[in-house]
């Protein structure tokens, strides 16, 4: 799920790179210097899931992960995203450089919305974490597919064709990706739980980090 | 003495003719032989030659199939290898990750250093 060089026309690739533009603007002003480290791990996480192929019949999926990079990160996912694709599209050559702007919303924006969705949703308990950790997991595929298909519908291709054609196809993605998520967040939860609870600045009070009360 | 050469120049005579006679009997004797020779080769050698001819041609159709085969295998595994290096491997992820961390390590550097510095000053 990766949109390629030339398929966009000129003008949605430049207001993608001007949202995505403001999308780092934001995340860089939010960004908190005790985040950097979990920032670049979950960065390194994202870059490094699309090698993963999990064959599947004929063909081979691999993990996209917008949601839980969303539900780790907060509004920090934009930036972490922005950063993994362009390597990617470096390194891997996935995607192009003149559609990374689009990319990056692709992913960034259900990113964003799974976090603010997770951190709603998730209780206090181990399950409803997990369950919001495997909501937020399925629905930013879901979204990463729908916001495909609205980029390639302005390319001039049948909206609602595309848009069955990419929830189809990440139909297996979705529910993998619900149940790596489901997985990664339980863990998370059980053995680090200060990790999921960072943007909000008041919950640092209730899990006591000395070093979060000096915090300029 | 008259009389020994009389009865010399017909001994030369019938000699030189023996000579004569021996060397054209040699000479056809060596045609007849060649030609004799040549003959009955043709004819054995035809059968045997297009047995041969069927043998080669058996072979080399044998040997057009093992190349075909051959072929067939290394397109594939070019094929293969092309993709294989197409496709990014544990080095470009590793690299990714190093400029990942590096980033990050810069950002973390500034961050300090704007934090060491506001206090003290």
């Amino acid at each position: 799920m990766h949109i390629s060089d030339g398929v966009l026309p000129t003008t949605i690739s430049l207001a993608a790179y001007a949202a995505t533009a403001l999308g780092i603007g934001l995340s860089l002003k939010i960004l908190r210097q005790e985040d950097l480290p979990k920032i670049a791990v979950v960065t390194s996480s994202f870059f490094v899931a699309s090698l993963i192929h999990l064959p599947l019949g004929p063909t081979s999926v691999h993990l996209l992960l917008p949601g839980i990079v969303g539900a780790l990160l907060g509004p920090a996912a934009f930036l972490s995203i922005t950063i993994g694709l362009f390597l990617q599209s470096i390194l891997f050559q996935f995607g192009g450089l003149t559609a990374l702007g689009a990319n990056a919303m692709m992913m960034g924006l259900p990113a964003l919305f799974c976090g603010f969705l997770f951190r709603a949703i998730r209780g206090t308990t181990l399950l409803t974490n997990t369950v919001a950790g495997a909501v937020a997991g399925g629905l930013g595929t879901l979204l990463a597919a729908t916001i495909l298909a609205g980029f390639l519908y302005t390319s001039g291709e049948n909206f609602f064709g595309v848009a069955k054609l990419a929830l189809v196809a990440h139909i297996p993605v979705i529910i993998i990706e619900a149940a790596v998520s489901a997985f990664i967040i339980s863990f998370i939860f059980r053995v680090k739980p200060e990790m999921l609870h960072s943007a909000p600045r008041q919950q640092h009070g209730i899990t006591g980090h000395p070093s979060d009360h000096c915090h300029d | 003495m008259q009389s020994f050469f009389r009865s010399l120049v017909p001994r030369f005579l019938f000699v030189f003719t023996l000579i004569v006679l021996s060397q054209t009997l040699v000479s056809l004797a060596g045609a007849e032989e060649a030609t004799l020779g040549t003959a009955p080769e043709a004819s054995t050698e035809s059968p045997e030659s297009s047995g041969n001819c069927r043998e080669v041609m058996a072979q080399l159709q044998e040997q057009d199939a093992r190349l075909t085969r051959e072929l067939r295998i290394i397109k594939r595994d070019i094929a293969a290898l092309s993709q294989a290096v197409e496709e990014p491997g544990i080095e470009e992820a590793v690299a990714g990750i190093g400029y990942i961390l590096g980033l990050f390590g810069i950002a973390a550097f500034m961050a300090s250093r704007k934090n060491n510095r506001s206090p003290g000053k």
